[in-house]
């Protein structure tokens, strides 16, 4: 995607869990009550190296929202997605911020989260409330 | 008598030149041709016409020319008057560097070079490169161009490349990298240069605009053979081209970002005539696999780091692409793809000739009916495997009837494989192991011993630091099939073209291994400056 100019960060990183870029830091973590297709979620204020698609409307569980992939810039694979626009007044606070699937991430102390058994279905992703 | 002769000698010569203002006497022959003459002359012998180039017509020297390389040529251009026009006539491919001030050069070069037809502009990034201006020049003075290769040209804009299509109508490979026009340039091409066969773009600024045009179709889209796009953001943009291409043999997607599933399923039934698909660093899951499954004459694949795709996309593809020749797998140790697809390509893809796994754990099950299964299979890589050892080996040994290459690294084999090879794989012709802690040298060279047709190259350097290893490198895309090695040191050199350098190499490589290891521990210093992945990729796109 161009030439590869990649931000480093320093403290609890988050990073891609194949081609170790750094994605995120443990501060900026808003919410880790979030779900996608793969599990586990977090809500983050502010995440790095993702090149964003394109909006889409979503209609989640907690509402209609107008969001973007993001793309890991290292690899090219779907890391999460990022909020534009939230339809509904209590969901206003999620906009601007991005959620990243833990399943796709390595977390501060190199660990990973591994799906369970039940297999996701290919669909939308939905987030809970916190 | 002498006299006479020489005069004779010479007078033919004059014959024989074109522009040549010899006369003929003897006093305007060039010291070296009197003395030689005077030599044959004292021999008493026949008086024989030294200068035989001379006597070419101009067509055959221009033939000569062609098997030299481009240095070769320069120098041959400086040696005389005749040379330096007939090199310059017969000189087709021409490499320049493009940077501004080449435009005051435009004219004269293209006068000595008047027959160009594929075309290198290379710029760097530090430098101007050539305007507009300059390159509709150009175009001008190379009606029959077929082929241009632009890159890091950042000066050029959409204007420009659409005035060069009008005028280089006949182009058949576009190829441009780090140039900044955008999807008006580029359909431009594609209307105007209706031949055109190969596309390949890498890293196009002009296009990043979420603003920015679809790409194609165009009228050019039924030629085209090959779409290349590499680096791209919002490659997606050319979706309306791919789609366009009812011709298209070979496409390839290395790192552009956005989920390109979608694309696939809308080429699933328009786009039929597939035969190559590389895919590498790409957002493709299962669900694009299945479409892919759809390419029923589908001979080559490369799944490079993808690591949505599963053994349930591999199955789906085996079961119905069974002209499957070559198959390259990166799994980047994910372990999403292993024994279940690779059984099912085992049994579906009976032609298949080639195959190359890099971070995918293979076991005995796979391995042993891939080796009963396909009795094609000449060239084989493991690479970075975990669970590939000495049974795997001796398996494979045992029933790879076909099988001419075979490559190891950083796999857990050791000397008792190498032994296994010495009975099995009647056809083979070179075995190469790198970095498999388990093999020594004096498994390698018990094995030349027993099998002394069998090239054998090893390579028993110490193991790089395995973050380094894991393979940011990807595959290289020299155009060399055969294997591709994950972060290749300068030193790994391609199997396909080393040959009889191997055992060479692999004699005197004690003195080398101190060189080698040396040179990777310096390429895994670099790599940790430079910062993780970035760095490295950005290093060797560079």
């Amino acid at each position: 995607m161009g030439r590869l100019f990649v931000v480093h960060l320093e403290g609890k990183i988050y990073s891609c869990k194949y081609c170790r870029t750094h994605l995120a830091v443990a501060e900026d973590i808003v919410s880790k009550s979030f779900h996608s297709r793969h599990g586990k979620a977090y809500l983050f204020s502010k995440v790095v190296n993702v090149s964003l698609g394109e909006n889409e409307d979503r209609q989640m569980m907690t509402g209609l929202h107008t969001v973007a992939d993001i793309f890991c810039v290292g690899c090219g694979s779907i890391v999460g997605w990022k909020y534009e626009t939230a339809h509904e007044k209590g969901q206003k606070y999620k906009e601007g911020k991005s959620v990243l699937e833990r399943f796709k991430l390595s977390g501060p102390d190199g660990s990973n989260y591994w799906v369970s058994s039940h297999e996701a279905h290919i669909g939308g992703s939905d987030a809970d409330d916190v | 008598m002498g006299q006479a002769i020489s005069a004779a000698s010479v007078a033919s010569r004059a014959h024989g030149h074109r522009s040549s203002k010899t006369r003929s006497t003897t006093a305007s022959v060039s010291p070296m041709l009197n003395t030689a003459v005077i030599t044959e002359v004292d021999h008493g012998a026949e008086a024989v016409n030294l200068d035989y180039i001379s006597d070419l017509p101009d067509e055959c020297l221009a033939t000569v020319f062609q098997s030299l390389s481009s240095a070769d040529r320069n120098r041959c251009s400086l040696v005389c008057r005749r040379w330096y026009q007939i090199e310059g006539q017969s000189r087709h491919r021409l490499s320049l560097i493009a940077q501004s001030d080449l435009l005051s050069f435009i004219p004269s070069l293209f006068s000595r070079f008047d027959s160009v037809t594929k075309l290198a502009l290379k710029c760097d990034r530090r430098s101007v490169s050539i305007c507009d201006e300059a390159l509709v020049l150009i175009s001008a003075r190379c009606p029959n161009l077929t082929r241009l290769k632009l890159r890091a040209c950042r000066e050029l804009t959409d204007s420009g490349i659409e005035a060069f299509a009008k005028n280089c109508k006949s182009l058949k490979k576009l190829s441009c990298g780090s140039c900044t026009f955008g999807s008006k340039g580029m359909n431009a091409v594609l209307d105007i240069c209706v031949y055109l066969e190969e596309l390949s773009v890498k890293r196009l600024r002009g296009i990043t605009d979420a603003t920015a045009d679809p790409i194609g179709p165009g009228a050019a889209a039924s030629s085209l053979r090959t779409i290349c796009l590499k680096e791209l953001y919002n490659g997606q943009c050319f979706g309306s081209l791919i789609l366009g291409a009812k011709n298209l043999r070979t496409l390839k997607l290395f790192r552009c970002s956005g989920d390109w599933d979608k694309l696939f399923q809308l080429m699933a039934n328009q786009v039929t005539s597939i035969v190559e698909v590389h895919l590498e660093r790409l957002q493709i899951s299962d669900v694009g696999m299945q479409s892919i499954a759809n390419y029923s004459n589908l001979e080559i694949l490369h799944l490079v780091k993808t690591p949505e795709c599963t053994d349930f996309g591999l199955v789906a593809i085996a079961e119905r692409c069974r002209l499957l020749r070559k198959l390259h797998i990166d799994g980047w140790k994910a372990n999403r793809i292993g024994d279940e697809g690779l059984i099912a390509v085992a049994k579906c893809c009976p032609n298949l000739q080639e195959l190359v796994l890099i971070g995918v754990n293979p076991t005995k099950l796979s391995l042993e009916i891939l080796a009963s299964n396909c009795l094609n299979l000449e060239r084989l890589a493991l690479c970075g495997s975990d669970t590939v050892g000495d049974p795997e080996i001796s398996c494979i040994a045992a029933k790879c009837v076909a099988l001419k290459k075979l490559c190891i690294k950083s796999c857990p084999v050791s000397d008792h494989g190498m032994e296994a090879l010495a009975s099995g794989c009647p056809n083979l012709v070179k075995v190469k192991v790198k970095k498999c802690k388990g093999v020594t040298s004096e498994g390698g060279d018990w094995l030349r011993l027993t099998r002394g047709s069998l090239a054998v190259n090893l390579d028993t350097s110490e193991n790089e630091n395995p973050d380094a290893s894991a393979s940011d490198g990807g595959v290289q895309e020299n155009g060399v099939e055969f294997p591709p090695m994950p972060n290749q040191t300068a030193a790994a050199g391609v199997s396909a073209g080393i040959g009889s350098s191997s055992t060479s190499r692999s004699a005197s490589f004690k003195s080398r291994l101190g060189l080698l290891s040396g040179r990777s521990l310096v390429a895994c210093t670099l790599r940790r400056f430079a910062g993780g992945s970035g760095g490295s990729t950005s290093a060797r796109h560079g």
